[in-house]
């Protein structure tokens, strides 16, 4: 609450006059035409994607050796090949709405990242890729938190950082406001009746107090009007996709567009984070890969296409706890593994390239005889992301304990 | 009230201090209860305060059979932990059955098709499937096994449909509603909430998800008025709290069992029982005494419980061939070999140490008096806590009898966290409560899904961390919902939401009947701006929405 509160004690006069005068989201929207805001998306794919059939070696005959059934075919070898990205690498034949963005060099790709810590558990491996914090259980908030914290704003939108999930994501969690908005048209009071906002906020004009939990309650609610009346702002218009996009159905894509929405609203959102599940193909992998990346890269590129020029304002970055085995195992899917890759899309973004050093395939390189080794930390790519899309000074905060210094490169210093 | 009792009542005055009668009540109810029911407050007028803290604090001498009866209803409370593990196994378990032909995939449910264990591992969430309602029947009993050959006998299949994977935690969070709304014995309900979050386990770990019913039941609530020794050491044997913190993967790296796994100490568990079991983060303790430490708890594991694929059947709860035989110091104290006994000393001196008296201290302090605790009252609970050897029940004593806990400015201080906000509601409209989805969910959207708080901090204690924005709109419509009879489990009396009169006649009865207090000038002024805006007969959620109320 810390953030908002200082806000607040000064403007309070301008938040009881708030009926009458101009709605201070105006003002703000205002000011945001000057200053335009980058954004950053952050999409988790729990369950522990494959990627290494998402962005498969396919120059690698150890690669085919090593997934008779499942590798992706050289690119050109059949309907289910790889899509060439530089050739070494190919996508995902599902991903291929992801290519346009590939050739326009607004995505790039880390390859062999993830997290040191050798957990193959779902549970603690996603908890600390949220936390930022790998092996340290007892860490309360979320990287993303800790970046809002790092990096005060002086009038912060009520909606400055979003989660757009039933309850905060534990990457968002922690001091820095930071509601769950699940659905832009559920976030409403009595049912967005606005008589019922009229009566709660006419309960809430306390008089200003010395106990500490009053004034935490009356900024606290100045704070929910503020982002109710944002929504509400939000909500008035109904949302249509721009230049053609269209979401797929299921939840990457309804969430990439609400985010969407947020952003074109001008509410002054600069974290979102969203969530998929699924990821976790033990068996008939390709079938369900198929599905899922089809999903994605489609939501990613309506998501792309519907924010048109706004684009070069945001960042999406995906990640997932770990990756999968190297060896596909005997139930045509892959196991727990340890490194991964991740997309990074937007402006800024240096991309058409595979960055990250690669690490190979063969049993003395694969990490514990099994799995993709690691070359780059997680938390690299994410304080890449902080430093040189959002302006961040240093990432030290945000991940205490952790100093690589390595910034792979895939944005724009 | 037994002899005892009387006599420390005898002896304790409860101090005076600027709070009315009505007020006092209303005080005691929501500090150590889950707020006041129709007539409760009335109760305590008759009765004096002491004697509603004096029975309180003995709550094996309260009647709570109709509580009881009905928990009765929800079958895996009374399960031990391996009959649970048995009937609903990890997904991984039923995908190896499917896997090899012993049971057939129509037989298992949706959450659970195979190897695909996401859902259940990956996202930690209820699943939302159609027809998981678990309101009226699936978790009133339990499934008819079914039969697997060659696995440990049965497992439950699907129920019409419905994914049993999540019915051990429904059951547990519906009992803990239950609890905090209707139940006798409020402030054992208020404490074994305490406890869990002092000792926090996440049951959306998968392998610990079929041991929190065991740990809340034979642990913590039993001990949680006792000494806090006890409750440590078997917080320290529980499979619960082993699984959790992993010392189940701790082994001395020179063992047996260490040496053929490959593995060697896992810190975790260590560093929480002092970080925030016992000593506190200042408490003086060092990174060297932590790794000392996780040796000493080398050995501690469920597979000496019978737990696991490796179950070595029932045991005590060490395992010697995972134990670190090699001398430990820990706190400046020499550890030799010396098996199990080693930890049982060691825990004995952390229960000791000044610095595990001022963290317990502060935390109760905290959570019945003021986020910001009074230093005064808090060094003579911690005095308290040394001169009894720990004894919880005193310690308490200590608090309710003090000055501060009476103050004025504790007096509505504290927030009410979502569980205490729901409950107080659920209780003011004079309702029992129906537990369903969409109020465990309602939980879960206002930041507290029960027993589902990921790291071992547990669910805080202080104002700020509950009144984020999407917060405050979840506790207003909440409200309304109980009010307006839109919330599902809740059936609020009609008579208890109306008044008689003019509307500032009805705001001042409903002000009584809700806050126990005439209105200050000031609100009363806010209360009848309010009013305009909304229908008469949702007047009485404009009192459960107010500030006054979100406050304990």
């Amino acid at each position: 609450m810390t953030t908002t509160r200082r806000f607040w004690l000064k403007s309070s006069g301008l938040a009881l006059a708030g009926f009458t005068a101009a709605p201070s989201f105006l003002c703000r929207a205002a000011a945001l035409e000057s200053k335009r805001n980058r954004i950053l998306v952050a999409l988790f794919q729990r369950g522990a994607v494959d990627g290494l059939n998402m962005v498969a070696p396919y120059f690698e005959d150890r690669y085919h050796e090593l997934r008779p059934n499942l590798a992706l075919a050289r690119p050109g070898k059949g309907d289910a090949a790889a899509l060439d990205l530089d050739g070494r690498f190919g996508l995902h034949p599902a991903l291929e709405p992801l290519l346009p963005h590939w050739q326009d060099k607004s995505l790039a790709i880390v390859h062999a990242v993830g997290s040191p810590d050798a957990t193959r558990s779902h549970f603690d491996a996603q908890d600390y890729m949220e936390s930022g914090v790998p092996g340290d259980k007892g860490v309360r908030d979320g990287w993303l938190n800790r970046y809002l914290v790092a990096q005060p704003q002086p009038e912060p939108s009520p909606l400055r950082a979003v989660s757009v999930s039933p309850a905060t994501a534990r990457s968002l969690s922690g001091s820095a406001p930071a509601p769950a908005i699940e659905r832009v048209r559920d976030f409403s009071l009595g049912g967005g009746r606005p008589q019922v906002s009229k009566a709660f906020e006419a309960l809430y004009g306390m008089e200003e107090s010395k106990r500490p939990i009053e004034s935490e309650l009356q900024e606290a609610s100045h704070t929910t009007f503020e982002a109710l009346r944002l929504v509400e702002q939000v909500r008035a218009k109904p949302y249509r996709p721009a230049n053609g996009a269209s979401y797929p159905r299921g939840r990457t894509g309804q969430r990439l567009e609400q985010i969407a929405q947020l952003i074109k609203a001008d509410v002054g959102l600069e974290i979102a984070f969203a969530d998929s599940g699924g990821w976790d193909t033990h068996t008939n992998q390709d079938i369900q890969l198929n599905n899922l990346l089809g999903e994605m890269g489609q939501a990613l590129h309506a998501f792309s296409l519907d924010l048109g020029s706004r684009m070069a304002d945001v960042l999406v970055l995906t990640m997932s706890e770990f990756g999968r085995t190297a060896r596909e195992n005997g139930a045509r899917g892959t196991d727990h593994g340890h490194a991964n890759a991740m997309f990074a899309l937007g402006g800024g973004v240096q991309g058409g390239k595979v960055y990250g050093d690669w690490p190979g395939l063969s049993d003395e390189e694969l990490y514990q005889g099994r799995d993709l080794a690691l070359t780059t930390d997680f938390r690299d790519v994410f304080s890449e992301a902080l430093e040189r899309h959002l302006g961040l000074g240093g990432s030290g905060a945000v991940f205490p304990g952790y100093k690589s210094g390595v910034r792979r490169g895939f944005l724009e210093a | 009230m037994t002899l005892a009792a009387f006599a420390a009542a005898a002896a304790r005055k409860i101090p005076r201090t600027a709070l009315n009668p009505e007020q006092r009540a209303s005080h005691l109810l929501n500090r150590i209860a889950y707020g006041p029911r129709p007539g409760d407050v009335d109760a305590i007028l008759a009765q004096g305060e002491a004697a509603y803290i004096e029975r309180q604090l003995a709550p094996e001498a309260i009647d709570d059979e109709a509580v009881e009866t009905r928990l009765a209803s929800l079958a895996t409370l009374q399960l031990d932990s391996r009959e649970l593990a048995a009937l609903f196994p990890q997904p991984g378990v039923i995908q190896r059955l499917v896997r090899d032909g012993k049971i057939d995939r129509g037989q298992f449910p949706r959450g659970a098709r195979p190897l695909n264990d996401s859902e259940e591992e990956g996202q930690m969430r209820r699943p939302r499937g159609p027809g998981f309602d678990i309101l009226h029947y699936e978790i009133r009993r339990l499934p008819e096994p079914i039969e697997a050959p060659g696995q440990r006998g049965r497992f439950a299949p699907k129920i019409e449909g419905v994914n049993p994977l999540p019915v051990v935690a429904a059951q547990l969070q519906a009992a803990k509603l239950i609890r905090a709304v209707e139940s006798e014995r409020q402030l054992l309900a208020v404490m074994t909430d305490f406890w869990f979050n002092h000792f926090n386990v996440f049951m959306g770990k998968p392998q610990a998800r079929n041991l929190v019913t065991a740990y809340e039941r034979d642990v913590l609530r039993p001990n949680a008025l006792g000494r806090f020794r006890d409750l440590l050491g078997a917080v320290a044997h529980s499979p619960a709290m082993q699984v959790y913190l992993d010392n189940a993967q701790s082994f001395g790296s020179d063992t047996p069992l260490g040496k053929r796994q490959g593995r060697g100490i896992n810190e975790n568990y260590a560093r929480e029982l002092m970080e925030l079991h016992t000593l506190g983060v200042d408490g003086g303790y060092t990174q060297q005494d932590v790794t000392e430490a996780a040796r000493v708890f080398t050995g501690w594991t469920p597979i000496a419980f019978g737990f696991g694929r490796r179950g070595r059947g029932a045991g005590d709860g060490f395992l010697p061939p995972a134990h670190d035989q090699g001398e430990k110091t820990v706190l400046g104290v020499t550890f030799e070999p010396d098996g199990p006994r080693e930890g049982e000393k060691l825990l004995d001196l952390l229960a000791e140490n000044p610095a595990t008296a001022r963290l317990l201290a502060t935390k109760l302090v905290r959570r019945f008096v003021a986020d910001d605790p009074p230093e005064a009252l808090v060094e003579q609970v911690a005095k308290t806590y040394t001169k009894t050897g720990g004894n919880i029940r005193e310690m308490l004593r200590t608090i309710f009898y003090s000055k501060q806990f009476w103050s004025p400015e504790a007096y509505r201080s504290k927030a009410k966290k979502p569980l205490e906000l729901v409950a107080s509601t659920i209780r003011a409209v004079g309702s029992g409560v129906e537990p369903n989805r969409q109020l465990l969910g309602t939980l879960e959207r206002l930041g507290e899904p029960l027993y589902m708080c990921q790291p071992p901090t547990g669910y805080d204690d202080v104002a700020e961390a509950w009144l984020g924005s999407d917060q405050l709109v979840l506790r207003w419509n909440f409200a309304l919902g109980a009010v307006m009879g839109r919330a599902p489990g809740i059936e609020a009396d009609q008579d208890a939401l109306q008044a008689e009169g003019g509307r500032a006649e009805r705001i001042d009865k409903l002000a009584k009947r809700f806050w126990h207090e005439k209105p200050s000038e000031e609100a009363r002024k806010r209360l009848l701006a309010a009013a305009k805006d909304v229908p008469d007969q949702a007047l009485a959620a404009l009192l459960l929405g107010a500030p006054e109320f979100q406050r304990r």
